[in-house]
């Protein structure tokens, strides 16, 4: 009997835990296009006008995490133990996007310098993501991970 | 000894058998304490030899302030000491520390020399600690945080106001710490904030002002900043890169590290984002003394100012936020092109279908939509769905169009924040007013004004926190308090095909106003007011607003009036130096004292220096049945 009383408790400990760890991760809903949107936009009531931008309220975390929790979404197969990499893509495939379909960007100069991308090269590859940006962003659901993968596909391409 | 007491009797001798007994005692312990060798022991006596509580970086780490009984920290949190007086004794703090350094009940990053490292690093070098001494003690967490931030230089970040917000005016700091990428997008940064959970916006002021939030430093990578203050809230962003060495840089981050999780109140007027940040500079470079400068408010502009005057800033960079980018790129396409953009925005037009003669054309529509679409999802217009759909369809079709021209989003960067005039202003001003001379003195503690120029500010905002003016009429009745205003805001956003902007305006204090037998009587406003506002090279910035207007006191009857009414305005840049007011409005009070007025005023305001201004007013206005007509010239310095 003692046994099953404390499983049980254990056991709720661990779903409350979950539940909570998936609850600070608060703008996460998801790992596409969309999904990083970091809170509220600009508050015009006026109540809030009156003081708050430079309060800079944060409410959830306080948070001294380095990374803005991308944990729930799955990594890249084709690249493996580059962590900073996945970051920076989950959180930024929206720019990233915009600056594959451009051609140039300060996101994608990122992404190829966590890449490892020679800056002699990156001209060319540059010209190569964007004529082939239908086979990187292959649906809107596009997640980050299929899209490195896909990147890294047509650079070897 | 016994031969130094004769004549003296028992009492003597017995005083000086008990000295003697002190003085062997004193001398076996003293070589009982050197025998155990005491490291600890040494430490404290060499850290009090040197007075090293006294010693200015101890001031820094610990944020201690003089009071009037003698220091007290500003950080509340006990945690941050190791001492329970820790708050209010830096000896105590110091010779806590010390003997924290030798706990031996942990081994990770909660050992004090792994959560109070720059403590530990400094302490370190002025007592030439040899770490062998000390009980084990591994930071890993700490390490892993400098081995990921790679610490080699810092930004001072500075997102400026947003359009239609002029609260923003503020402006807010925080700073970056840059590392080894040549990316700036992944360098971290550091910005200490209030963790303030309500919505209620009153609620939110008092608990703000009267420091019952709590605020933490965070870190986080800079690329959610940006996200944060340039798309979301529409801010540019300006970046100071301060002259700091790669060793001051690296005291800042152990600082900083002291205070993770650490809180401190948040009193949104002195105790501020921006207050805070410079303990990070002294704890870097403690020379500087970048805290003792303020006083009763903080204004983060004014904290840049400060750097800027000691030498503090080597190089400046502007990011244009998504909303300042949007309007550049739409200035660069004719009508025609614009409205195609809307289009592709609306989904009346396929991206494909887009029919520009001009390729270049055609693809500044597809990146302007692009930004666009993004946009709208920011401001929650569109759904995540419609985002992912529309956002990727544009791209799609922008793919197959080749990379921009390389000037082609080349945006020209505006007057710096720091470089409009000073945030305080004092004014002087001679007048006329109904054929009697006036002289008048007006304090303004913040921030920018209409009658002020606009350089370094967004044009038409204007926000004021108490002011009061104080005017004398030899010929009629002497001196007297002209006005006080509490708070005034106004903003005058235009709107366009791309933003529509609601421009709105709320005033209130006091103020003379004339009655309706003629007399002026300082009464009580609040005067609430929205519209609409546009922009065309022609007339500049012009305006029309419904508003509403409470008189309370004076010799109203029933003690106030009630009144409704439209106004109109212009805002017109001249020159670089010289820019136009005009306004007019009328007010119908229908309930309480029942009357009418009518104002019209014709401004100049005149650029002079960074902190010099003048005002040429020209108004006339109507009261009850009384008509007046008023000639005003001021001298406004700024501070």
């Amino acid at each position: 009997m003692k046994k099953v009383l404390i499983s049980a408790v254990i056991f709720g400990m661990m779903s409350t835990g979950a539940a909570f760890a998936a609850g600070t991760s608060q703008s996460n809903t998801g790992c596409g296009l969309g999904s990083m949107l970091l809170g509220e936009a600009a508050n015009d009531s006026l109540g809030l006008q009156l003081l708050v931008t430079t309060t800079n309220g944060i409410s959830g975390n306080a948070t001294f995490g380095m990374t803005s929790g991308t944990s729930d979404c799955k990594t890249p197969s084709r690249i493996v133990g580059n962590e900073r990499l996945n970051e920076f893509v989950v959180s930024n495939i929206d720019s990233l996007a915009k600056d594959i379909a451009m051609g140039r960007g300060e996101s994608l100069d990122t992404m190829a310098e966590l890449m490892g991308v020679s800056a002699d090269k990156r001209e060319a590859v540059y010209a190569q993501l964007q004529a082939n940006f239908s086979s990187i962003f292959t649906s809107e659901r596009v997640e980050a991970a299929d899209v490195v993968d896909n990147i890294v596909t047509v650079i070897n391409s | 000894m016994e031969l130094f007491i004769k004549g003296y009797g028992c009492l003597r001798a017995s005083i000086s058998f008990f000295i003697f007994l002190i003085g062997i005692t004193y001398i076996s312990t003293t070589s009982v304490w050197a025998a155990e060798g005491s490291y600890l022991d040494l430490l404290l006596k060499t850290a009090e030899e040197k007075q090293l509580y006294r010693d200015r970086y101890w001031e820094v780490l610990l944020h201690y302030k003089k009071t009037l009984t003698g220091v007290k920290s500003l950080i509340d949190d006990p945690r941050f000491f190791l001492s329970s007086y820790g708050n209010k004794s830096p000896r105590n703090e110091l010779v806590a520390t010390l003997t924290g350094f030798f706990q031996e009940d942990k081994t990770d990053d909660s050992h004090p020399r792994c959560r109070f490292v720059a403590r530990y690093e400094w302490l370190k070098n002025e007592l030439n600690i040899d770490e062998s001494q000390l009980p084990l003690a591994s930071c890993k967490e700490f390490e892993e945080a400098h081995s990921r931030i790679r610490p080699k230089s810092v930004v001072l970040v500075f997102p400026a106001a947003y359009v239609n917000g002029p609260a923003s005016t503020f402006g807010h700091t925080l700073i970056r710490i840059d590392g080894d990428y040549q990316s700036k997008l992944l360098s971290y940064a550091t910005t200490y904030a209030a963790y303030a959970d309500d919505t209620n916006g009153i609620l939110y002021a008092f608990k703000g002002i009267f420091g019952y939030y709590k605020g933490y430093f965070t870190i986080l990578p800079y690329y959610e900043k940006i996200k944060e203050y340039n798309d979301l809230e529409q801010r540019d962003i300006w970046e100071y890169r301060l002259n700091l060495t790669e060793d001051e840089v690296s005291k800042m981050l152990l600082h900083l590290w002291e205070l993770r999780e650490i809180y401190s109140d948040y009193y949104f007027f002195d105790e501020n984002c921006s207050y805070s940040l410079l303990f990070m500079i002294e704890a870097a470079r403690p020379s500087l003394r970048l805290t003792d400068e303020f006083g009763p408010w903080v204004i983060p502009i004014d904290t840049l100012r400060a750097m800027k005057k000691e030498g503090l800033v080597e190089a400046i960079e502007y990011r244009p936020s998504k909303g300042t980018k949007i309007r550049h790129i739409a200035s660069l396409l004719d009508e025609r092109a614009q409205i195609s953009t809307i289009g592709v925005v609306a989904k009346t037009l396929r991206p494909e279908e887009v029919e520009e003669s001009d390729p270049g054309e055609k693809i500044k529509v597809l990146d302007l939509a692009s930004e666009l679409i993004q946009y709208r999802y920011n401001e929650k217009e569109l759904t995540k769905e419609e985002y992912q759909k529309d956002f990727l369809n544009v791209l799609m079709a922008r793919s197959r169009l080749g990379s921009p021209g390389d000037g082609d989003y080349r945006i020209q960067v505006p007057l710096q924040p720091e470089e409009g005039h000073g945030s305080s202003r004092l004014t002087l001003g001679l007048g006329l007013k109904g054929g009697d001379f006036y002289q008048e003195i007006r304090y303004r503690a913040a921030q920018h004004e209409l009658s002020d120029p606009s350089g370094g500010y967004i044009e038409g905002s204007e926000i004021v926190f108490f002011s009061m003016t104080v005017r004398n009429t030899p010929a009629d009745g002497g001196v007297r308090l002209e006005g006080l205003d509490i708070i005034n805001i106004v903003s005058i956003s235009p709107r366009d095909r791309f933003f529509k902007p609601t421009s709105w305006k709320v005033k209130t204090g006091f103020l003379q106003k004339t009655m309706a037998d003629g007399d002026e009587n300082l009464i009580y406003h609040l005067n609430p007011g929205g519209g609409f506002a546009f922009k065309n090279d022609k007339l500049g910035l012009y305006y029309f607003m419904v508003e509403t207007d409470l008189n309370v006191g004076g010799g109203y009857k029933n003690s106030y009036s009630l009144g409704i009414g439209p106004s109109l305005g212009v805002i017109r840049e001249i020159t670089e130096f010289w820019k136009m007011n005009l306004f007019a409005n009328t007010f119908y009070y229908e309930l309480g004292d029942n009357h009418k007025s009518y104002k019209v005023i014709a401004q100049q305001v005149v650029r002079l220096s960074q902190n010099n201004s003048l005002n040429l007013d020209l108004s006339w206005m109507r009261d009850f049945d009384v008509e007046q007509n008023e000639v005003k010239l001021n001298w406004n310095l700024y501070f």
